[in-house]
């Protein structure tokens, strides 16, 4: 920037300094009020669910008469616990199903291309903007023929499908990115594929994969439409759908749902709380996915 | 990145050539720009090495990703196109071409939750300014920014189911956010929320808006960073004040970031609301929330229409391929104008703050 403005500029320097016409203490006040905004749910859900039915009825807002912990102790006599278990198989199976069939993929479209492979690649990515709606009445169908409707196995599946397109396309992103002459140098020692994918690409793609991790636990977490219609029993709900059919069926038990809530949120929450960066790259990450 | 390509045609034979270059160019994808991590530079080479048996191990790694894609993608949308041209009595099954779709297009209720989906589209240009807006205040306040983000992106980390949950209970005559405004003295404002068919929608509305502008604040505050300031800089020294030097310089340069950003938003309240009015108000007041996938999960899981639904669905997997297209299109429509002008932007940012500069002096 050799020739700024400035150059054909007529005024003192000394007012071109100008302060923001809207000062600082407004910027303040308007970021303060939107993480009020955005925080004020999260407040009301544990404000909530620590009171009895009487006093939320009285006033919703005012401070709690008695702090009232039986709202969780119910909670868990409505199978929450279980739920809790149910979402953490599901979650933890779509997970790993979809990295163990995703990064292979990936390190084919890279490193073994072949005619059409890349349009297979483009089909691949573009699976990603088909909504889960659409798949979900022939799914259920076929599910339901294959007698897995209320087993784990058919929602695991369903989400690592889902899940697949933004994780091989991350996937394709990142290991491309890995220098050629690491792969030449393992070549000329005489590594197969498998054994560089496993001892090379794997490990430098390490973060990636974390990033790619919390990025399908967060969705598979927190995903409602299939678990809903896949998992129809009480008991092998997960906890997004065994939440939405609890505040379904208490609809004047407010502060009991709530503390379901709370109870649901708080894992993410924690994981949040302490990693916040990882949740940042992750939430980047998967900006592409939705 | 451009090095690789032209010294690699010298040592490959003729066929692997096309495919190296075919390749380079295939790897700009569309959707492409967020992930962070990959450098350009590094993609120029890729594997030369094609030694007998690769076809094999290709098809051995890909087989497992063909197979789920299969099962999940492919097989399913085959076997809806069928189910919506065929009438299930019992275990009969009829053809009956394309009646289901006219059912469904003649069915009022279909073409209210049409509507509704295509009335929450007033979200979008509403979560492009508020997520713009914050992004721009994250960025000014950048000493105080880091707890502010905490805050504001809480809403994302909650599922949208509790967050769902949470929103049903305030929304209520007697809830949190009437007392709420009471309290301020803003009491006329009082409305039942998600019972008064007018509004719901708009309630709705705002839930959404509420949870997915935070996907814009996380986009348009990467996108900051990786701006030159020097422009911006050379607009204050001018004299233009920072908003409208944000307005001239900031803005145009992310008009990228931000197309995207309106696609997937476009994308969400047209094909993804289901979690939301689910939730929230099951389509009700009357039918003021429903919407397509929650009028096709309705038809098809509670009142067992499975083919009208099925219909229902092949109309929204187009409209949303559609979607995806004219923004494909109108995408490269607007890289190549950029591309035009690609000194443009300087050039603009120069020229906006002189005008502001001239009209202060």
């Amino acid at each position: 920037m050799s020739q700024r403005p400035i150059a054909n500029s007529q005024q003192p320097i000394a007012i071109t300094h100008r302060p923001w016409r809207l000062g600082a203490v407004v910027q303040q006040a308007i970021l303060g009020v939107a993480s009020i905004v955005a925080l004020f749910p999260l407040w009301f859900m544990i404000w909530t669910a620590i009171r009895d039915q009487n006093d939320y009825f009285h006033s919703p807002l005012g401070w709690p008469r008695t702090i009232h912990w039986d709202n969780f102790a119910h909670a868990f006599e409505a199978n929450i616990g279980r739920w809790v278990l149910n979402s953490t198989i599901v979650t933890g199976g779509a997970v790993l199903l979809v990295t163990l069939v995703s990064v292979p993929a990936a390190y084919a479209f890279v490193r073994l291309p072949f005619r059409g492979s890349d349009l297979l690649l483009r089909l691949f990515v573009f699976l990603m903007v088909i909504p889960p709606i659409v798949m979900l009445l022939p799914l259920f169908a076929l599910m339901t023929s294959l007698g897995r409707v209320n087993h784990f196995d058919s929602v695991i599946v369903a989400y690592a499908g889902l899940m697949f397109p933004f994780s091989v396309f991350m996937m394709v992103r990142y290991i491309e990115g890995i220098p050629n002459e690491l792969y030449e140098a393992a070549f000329v020692e005489g590594a197969s594929h498998l054994r560089i994918l496993w001892s090379i690409v794997v490990p430098l793609v390490g973060p990636a994969l974390v990033t790619l991790g919390i990025v399908n636990a967060l969705w598979a977490w927190n995903e409602l439409l299939i678990a809903v219609v896949m998992l129809q029993r009480e008991e092998s709900r997960t906890l997004q759908a065994g939440l939405a059919l609890l505040k379904g069926k208490n609809t004047m038990d407010i502060p009991l749902v709530m503390a379901g809530a709370t109870i649901s949120a708080i894992p993410l929450l924690l994981l949040y709380l302490f990693g916040q960066r990882v949740f940042m790259s992750g939430l980047l990450a998967g900006a592409v996915k939705e | 990145m451009d090095t690789p390509i032209r010294v690699w045609p010298l040592i490959l034979r003729q066929k692997d050539r096309c495919r190296v270059v075919a390749r380079d160019q295939g790897s700009s994808l569309a959707l492409g720009q967020a992930v962070p991590g990959t450098s350009d530079a590094s993609r120029g080479l890729r594997s030369p090495r094609r030694g007998r048996g690769n076809g094999w191990y290709a098809l051995a790694f890909l087989l497992p990703s063909l197979v789920l894609v299969g099962l999940i993608f492919i097989y399913p949308v085959y076997s809806l196109i069928r189910m919506s041209l065929y009438q299930s009595l019992g275990s009969l099954s009829l053809y009956v071409g394309l009646d289901n779709y006219l059912v469904a297009l003649n069915d009022p209720l279909f073409l209210t939750s049409v509507r509704n989906n295509l009335v929450l589209m007033i979200c979008v240009p509403i979560m492009i300014a508020i997520a713009l807006a914050l992004a721009l205040l994250l960025f000014e306040q950048r000493k105080s920014a880091p707890i502010y983000r905490f805050f504001l992106f809480v809403p994302y980390i909650i599922s949208i189911t509790v967050s769902g949950i949470a929103f049903s209970a305030m929304l209520t005559k007697n809830g949190a956010l009437n007392q709420l405004l009471e309290a301020v003295g803003l009491g006329f404002l009082r409305q039942d929320w998600l019972g008064d068919p007018k509004i719901a929608l708009l309630s709705v509305g705002g839930v959404i808006i509420w949870r997915e502008a935070v996907l814009g604040i996380v986009l348009f505050s990467a996108r900051l960073l990786t701006l030159s300031t020097e422009p911006l800089e050379a607009a204050m020294v001018d004299g233009a004040t920072r908003w409208r030097a944000h307005w001239n310089i900031t803005l145009p340069q992310m008009r990228g970031i931000i197309g995207f950003y309106a696609i997937t938003s476009v994308i969400t309240v047209a094909v993804w609301t289901f979690s939301y009015v689910f939730v929230m108000t099951n389509g009700g007041p009357g039918n003021a929330t429903m919407t397509a996938d929650l009028y096709i999960y309705q038809n098809a899981f509670t009142v067992a229409q499975m083919n009208l639904a099925a219909a229902a669905a092949t109309i929204v997997l187009v409209a949303a391929i559609a979607v995806v297209a004219i923004a494909g299109l109108l995408g490269r429509a607007g890289s190549r104008q950029a591309g035009k002008s690609a000194t443009g932007s300087r050039r603009a940012g120069k020229s906006a703050s002189r005008q502001v500069g001239s009209r202060t002096s």
